[in-house]
Formats: C-alpha cells, sequence, structure tokens
C-alpha cells in the first residue's frame, strides 16, 4: 500500500489518488480529478487517501464510467497533464455527456445515478437524473410500471379515483 | 368514570383546538380522513417491486421528479405506485417552485369563498362586532375538504376576510371593543400556517384601505428567499394624500410608507370599495372607473406605476380585472341581453410594457364572452362580480332577489362554460368582503394524488 501511495505522486505536479471499487479495480487519478466527488474532496482535506479510497458501493465497471467523466470534466486541464484535456472543448464535452447518458440502458444508469450520488458528483447526478426525468416524461403510469418495472401497489378504487381527480393529466 | 385528564399541555392544546377547530389546516383533516380509510392496508411504501428504483434513495427520486417540463408528469408519476406519490407529497412545495410556467389552469384550485353579512343598518357597531366572516365551499371543495370549513379565529378575535391569492387568505383580526390599530394576519386554510403581522398602531393606523398579497410565485427576479414568502401591500388615505406601505415576511417588517406619485389623494369612498386586485410582474393591479390602480410591490418600499389615460371604452365601475392567457390586463363585465338573460365577458384594452407599466391597446379585443341562458336578471345592478380565480379560470359572482328571478350565487367555469349555483336564494346584497379561494398548486398535489 505505502509502496503504491508512494508511486502515485507524480509526474504532471498534482498529487495522485487511488480509487479502488468493490471488486477490487484500481484507478489512479489527479487529486484535481477526484475531487469533482465531495466525498473524495472531505476525504482529501481530511488527509485519509494516503492508502487508496475503497469504494465498497461502487463497481469496477461503474466507476470506469464516472472516471472517464471527471477526467473529461476536470475544470484544471493542464493539471492533469494529459493529452485529451487540452482539446477538450465544451462542444465536446457536451457531446461526451450526451453519448455517455444516451447508451446507458436501464441498470446501469441506476448504478451510475447511485454511484453519483454516493460520491457526491453533482453535474454527473443531475445529468443521469435529467436522463431519468426524460425518459418518464410523457408516459402514462402503466408504462412507466413497464419501463421500470414497479409494482402497481394501488388497489382499483384508488387508482380510478386519482385519474378522476386529476383528469387533465390523463387525456392524451 | 374515566380518571381526568392532569396532561396540562395536551390539555390546552385540547382547548385552543376547540376554539379553532381547524388549527393544523383543512388538508390535515382531509389527509386524516383519507389515512383512516387506508389504515387497515399494508400501508409499506417502499417496495416499489424489485424495480429500477428499489435502491434510489426518496432524495434522488425527488431530484428527478424536479426536473419534469410539465405539471402532468408529476401527477402521472404520484399514480404509478405509493412510494413516488409518497415522495412527491413530501416534496411537494419544492417541485411545485421547479415546474416550467405557465402553470396550468386547473378548475379544481378554487375551493369556495369567503364573506361577512353585511351591518345591519341601525346597530352598526355591535352588529359589526358580532358577524361572523363565513366559507361557502364549491361542489368541488365539498368534495374534497368536507361540508363545514371554519375560517380561523383567535381567541375573542373575528376576522374579516381581505384578500386572497394562490392558496392564501390575508384577514383582518378584531378584537371587540378594542378598535385601535389595523392587525392583519396570512393564512394558508389548507395547511393551517398563520403568520401575524405586526400591527399599525396610533398614526400609523389606516382608516379605510385596499390590499394585495404577493406570493413567492409573483416574484421571480430576484427570486424569494422561501417558498412561504409573501408580501402584503396596503394603500390608505393620510390627511393630504394616499398612501403605500408592504410588509414582507423576508424582513418581518412594514416598509416605510410611501405617496401615491402620479395622481391626486383618492377619495375614501373609492379606496373602500377598490376591489379585488391582480398581480402581473410583481405589480398589483386595481380595477377604476375606465383605468386600473397600479402599484409596484417587488421593490422594498410600495410605488405607483403610471397608467396610460383613461380608456373611454372601458367599463365605468363594477368591474373586475383578469389576466388574459396571452397576458393582456382584460376588464370583467357583466352584460345582460334583450330576452332578460345574464352574460359575462372579458376585453382587454391595456397591454403590459416591458417594465410592468402599461400601454394603451388601439383596439379592445374580446377575449371570452359566455350567455348564461338559465339566468334571468331584469335589473343591470342585481348581478354583481365578486370575485375572478385566475389560476382555476372560475368566476364568482351574485345575483340579488330584487332585480331577478334566479338569485343566488354562483361559480361560473370560463373554458367550458359550465355554471354551478354555490349558494342558493339568498340575500346575496347584504354579503361584504366577498373573497373567492384557490389552494396553491402544492396543495392540489396534497390533496389530489395523497394516499
Amino acid at each position: 500500500m505505502a509502496a503504491a501511495a508512494a508511486e502515485a505522486t507524480t509526474d504532471g505536479g498534482g498529487k495522485m489518488i487511488i480509487l479502488i471499487s468493490a471488486d477490487g479495480k484500481r484507478f489512479e487519478v489527479t487529486e484535481a480529478v477526484a475531487s469533482q466527488s465531495q466525498l473524495i474532496s472531505n476525504m482529501i482535506e481530511d488527509d485519509c487517501t494516503e492508502n487508496g479510497v475503497r469504494l465498497p458501493n461502487v463497481d469496477g465497471d461503474i466507476l470506469t464510467m464516472v472516471v472517464d467523466y471527471c477526467n473529461m470534466h476536470a475544470g484544471d486541464a493542464a493539471a492533469a497533464g494529459d493529452t485529451m484535456k487540452a482539446s477538450s472543448t465544451e462542444e465536446e464535452l457536451k457531446k461526451f455527456d450526451a453519448e455517455l447518458v444516451q447508451a446507458l440502458e436501464n441498470p446501469v444508469l441506476f448504478k451510475l445515478i447511485l454511484a453519483a450520488n454516493f460520491l457526491n458528483i453533482k453535474s454527473l447526478l443531475d445529468m443521469t437524473c435529467q436522463r431519468v426525468a426524460d425518459m418518464m416524461s410523457g408516459k402514462t403510469p402503466e408504462q412507466m410500471r413497464e419501463t421500470f418495472s414497479i409494482e402497481n401497489d394501488f388497489t382499483p378504487e384508488e387508482e380510478a379515483a386519482i385519474r378522476q381527480e386529476n383528469a387533465w393529466a390523463f387525456d392524451d | 368514570m374515566p380518571p381526568l385528564r392532569r396532561d396540562r399541555p395536551r390539555g390546552a392544546a385540547t382547548a385552543r383546538l376547540a376554539l379553532a377547530p381547524y388549527h393544523k389546516g383543512w388538508l390535515s383533516r382531509r389527509r386524516r380522513r383519507q389515512r383512516g380509510r387506508t389504515n387497515r392496508r399494508a400501508r409499506n411504501d417502499d417496495r416499489d417491486g424489485n424495480g429500477a428504483f428499489s435502491a434510489v434513495p426518496d432524495n434522488v427520486l425527488a431530484n428527478v421528479f424536479t426536473r419534469f417540463p410539465d405539471a402532468a408528469d408529476l401527477v402521472r408519476c404520484a399514480a404509478t405506485c405509493r412510494r413516488w406519490s409518497r415522495v412527491i407529497t413530501d416534496a411537494a412545495v419544492l417541485l411545485c417552485r421547479s415546474l416550467p410556467l405557465p402553470l396550468p389552469v386547473l378548475p379544481r384550485l378554487a375551493l369556495g369563498f369567503f364573506y361577512q353579512e353585511a351591518a345591519a343598518g341601525k346597530r352598526k357597531r355591535s352588529a359589526a362586532a358580532g358577524q361572523t366572516c363565513r366559507f361557502v365551499p364549491t361542489a368541488a371543495g365539498a368534495r374534497l375538504l368536507g361540508p363545514s370549513l371554519s375560517p380561523f379565529v383567535e381567541d375573542g378575535e373575528y376576522s374579516r376576510p381581505v384578500t386572497s391569492r394562490n392558496g392564501r387568505v390575508v384577514l383582518e383580526l378584531r378584537r371587540e371593543g378594542h378598535a385601535d390599530g389595523l392587525k392583519l394576519c396570512v393564512w394558508n386554510p389548507m395547511t393551517g400556517d398563520v403568520a401575524t403581522l405586526p400591527p399599525l398602531h396610533g398614526d400609523d393606523k389606516p382608516g379605510a384601505y385596499a390590499c394585495a398579497l404577493l406570493t413567492a410565485d409573483d416574484l421571480d427576479d430576484p427570486p424569494p428567499s422561501s417558498p412561504t414568502f409573501f408580501r402584503v401591500v396596503v394603500v390608505y388615505n393620510r390627511r393630504t394624500y394616499t398612501a403605500l406601505r408592504s410588509y414582507s415576511s423576508d424582513t418581518g417588517r412594514w416598509s416605510a410608507e410611501a405617496r401615491r406619485s402620479s395622481g391626486p389623494k383618492m377619495s375614501s369612498y373609492t379606496l373602500h370599495n377598490l376591489r379585488q386586485s391582480v398581480v402581473h410582474g410583481g405589480v398589483a393591479y386595481w380595477p377604476l372607473a375606465h383605468t386600473a390602480f397600479a402599484v409596484r410591490a417587488d421593490t422594498p418600499e410600495p410605488e405607483e406605476m403610471p397608467m396610460p389615460p383613461a380608456v373611454p371604452k372601458a367599463p365605468p365601475h363594477d368591474h373586475l380585472l383578469g389576466i388574459s392567457p396571452d397576458g393582456k390586463l382584460s376588464f370583467i363585465v357583466t352584460s345582460r341581453y334583450f330576452d332578460g338573460s345574464a352574460g359575462v365577458s372579458s376585453c382587454y384594452h391595456l397591454a403590459f410594457g416591458s417594465n410592468g407599466g402599461c400601454t394603451r391597446e388601439q383596439v379592445s379585443v374580446c377575449t371570452w364572452r359566455v350567455r348564461l341562458h338559465e339566468l334571468r336578471v331584469h335589473r343591470s345592478d342585481a348581478m354583481n362580480l365578486r370575485w375572478f380565480c385566475e389560476r382555476s379560470g372560475l368566476l364568482f359572482f351574485t345575483i340579488d332577489a330584487k332585480g331577478s328571478s334566479t338569485p343566488g350565487a354562483y361559480v361560473l367555469n370560463i373554458a367550458t362554460k359550465e355554471l354551478e349555483k354555490v349558494a342558493d336564494d339568498i340575500d346575496c346584497r347584504s354579503w361584504t368582503n366577498f373573497v373567492g379561494y384557490e389552494m396553491d398548486q402544492a396543495s392540489y398535489y396534497l390533496s389530489s394524488v395523497a394516499c
């Protein structure tokens, strides 16, 4: 561990941090990239990232996406010393975000939401929540239950009452 | 015999509840009723199956719900499962603030109206003290909340309805035998929240006054600090001028007094008879003969807005103001047809300018007209427009028995032209301080989707 931490202090000047996913995958990122997560930013402040940050609720493949996202969005591009950073303009970022979110299937999208919520990365959480809201918008309750496999736990009378009271929202 | 309760706090609370039976709000009463009905059923709403959302915490779900482009999405989500319904009702206030404007016109927002019987001529003072403020629900209001709802009262006081907007009512509280000071409170009947304003005493006490209420939805720039924000504007007369003053919930104080700037002192009669105010772009408008009286209220101190010179074709009196769907200040007037049937129509003569001021339209445009074949009016003053609920598109009016064979209190849905008789065959002419009531959007979601 100590060796890993030592090794992690880098070339580009910024301190490196190791993130460890639930299934043991390790990701090396700069502090600037990692501190987009409020959770990790707080840990950095408290100086408890020495031995790598274990993230027991986040799988490796999800963490890969999160790290990609954070790399793309690291405001301080120069600090990362990465080749693609310098050229990432606002337009490219938008394209990247759109592709990331559009490509997601249900289970992965929700895992990403949970990760964004756990790591407290506001922009990623906003983006994924917006994607879910877009998926919900315009759907009937039946379609929503189908899309998100939700059980209808209203009684038929309750459901009828809701529909009657709010008929304006159901006529389509 | 059961033992006497000695638990003082509880006893005191019960005593207060007995005096003000709806201290906790009309909505809590409805929710208790609903809860009673579903009591026996399993109320574990956190099993939306093995669905995608099972691991998503409530606050994240609420975050998703704040992103809808349309209020109907929110309602359909609330109808999807119990958990979603609960999350939506828990976050109703926040969610309503997040919905893009304009909000849909929902007839069910209007629940009824408050009024008082006018004081009997001779024993004016004592009769005035004894008169109570009543609430009459519409059919939909009664279905939602039950038939008998009481206005807010405090021990030994009685209340006079002054104005209402977006779920809240301004009441004037008076104590019998104590005539010093003007004491106003802002009450949300649905939640039971009451904010009592510091009384205006002594030299500050207005005589006749007019009042307008602004809520958080009326101020967008800068946005208000809290969703429960409100501002109360009062207009009253001093010896030589007409004065304006406002109270803000965020400062908790009355502003300094401002003078009416662009006109002479208003007569106290005019002031006393100013009718319902409408609010648009942070400006409150009251109907005046051939024009409107406008007060900018989104500034720390209220300020009168100049209006274009009187519009000759605008109605001279007895009209209400409304906001037309395309955002014009419109006049709502009654009409009488040759066969004795009654009608109401709305036309606009004034358009809002960019800075909140108004400009005069070259041509007056009729925005809607409804002929009421079933109503018979043979005196033009028998029909009295009382209150326009702009968020529900409902118009309250009364028809007096003197001058009509169809007296009563009515409510008209402007969009569907449906007419409902709310109160029957009463001497409506003696009703004063008629204030229509529509609940706020958050209460609407709470009342219609909660399970």
